[in-house]
């Protein structure tokens, strides 16, 4: 099957309309091309004429969650039994630092552009191609 | 830290990081030798002056620093030049807000003389 951009087929009859669409980069001009050649195909073509193509863009915001947790130190109490030399016991409370991993979810947000590229034309049946 | 000024702080650092310019081709012709001269660039709508043979579709993507019209016709017309074509016409420039796109038909036209091999 010929494409062109530029022409239509001599002697060609002109049989549909075809677009093909497709968020770039993703979608390669290869590719777009490639299904625009299969909706020619499709509509029984052998001719595809690009007649328009163009890029819209759109942004759209993108949000993630990550760990963003860390270490915090909190004082805690502890109770300490101490036995003295003569057998006796002693219960001392005293403050000390206990430090601990906190988890915690954030939200990262960042604007991300689309570009979708759409192809818009014509299918032909050629002299070439009828049956 | 409002919700506007976060994003416009993700922005600012993540699109120099990725400021590129990418170009591609889908041939719909023949290519030929690089072209080393100048790629003429024709917008859309404006008339081709002189009779061509159509090489390829041609298209050039910019983001950040690079989605700007001299880096992307710069693309446009490398990618061009590469095929062969010394000239590309039916021009079509799309901006966004952080990226631009221009498309267009890679030619060879006869009246800028024949290709010059690199």
């Amino acid at each position: 099957m010929s494409i062109s951009a530029t022409r239509d087929p001599a002697g060609g009859q002109e049989i549909g309309i075809v677009e093909a669409h497709g968020r770039r980069p993703q979608a390669t001009a290869e590719a777009l091309v490639a299904e625009f050649r299969s909706r020619v195909a499709m509509l029984g073509g052998d001719f595809g004429r690009i007649d328009d193509f163009a890029t819209r863009h759109e942004l759209r915001t993108e949000s993630r969650d990550y760990e963003c947790g860390g270490f915090e130190t909190q004082m805690q109490t502890q109770s300490v039994v101490a036995t003295g030399p003569d057998g006796s016991t002693a219960v001392t409370t005293e403050a000390v630092p206990v430090t601990t991993y906190v988890a915690k979810t954030c939200t990262e947000e960042r604007q991300v552009e689309d570009a979708t590229l759409t192809l818009v034309g014509r299918a032909f049946r050629t002299a070439k191609g009828s049956p | 830290m409002t919700r506007m000024t976060r994003v416009a702080l993700v922005l600012g650092i993540l699109l120099p990081a990725c400021a590129t310019v990418n170009a591609e081709h889908v041939l719909t012709g023949t290519p030929g030798p690089p072209f080393a001269g100048d790629v003429k660039i024709v917008i859309e709508g404006s008339p081709v002056s002189a009779p061509y043979q159509e090489v390829a579709i041609v298209t050039a993507t910019g983001q950040g620093a690079q989605a700007l019209l001299p880096a992307i016709l710069g693309a446009l017309q490398s990618e061009a030049a590469r095929l062969g074509c010394n000239a590309v016409i039916r021009v079509r420039y799309d901006r966004g807000k952080v990226s631009a796109t221009a498309t267009g038909v890679g030619v060879r036209m006869e009246s800028q003389g024949a290709a010059a091999p690199r």
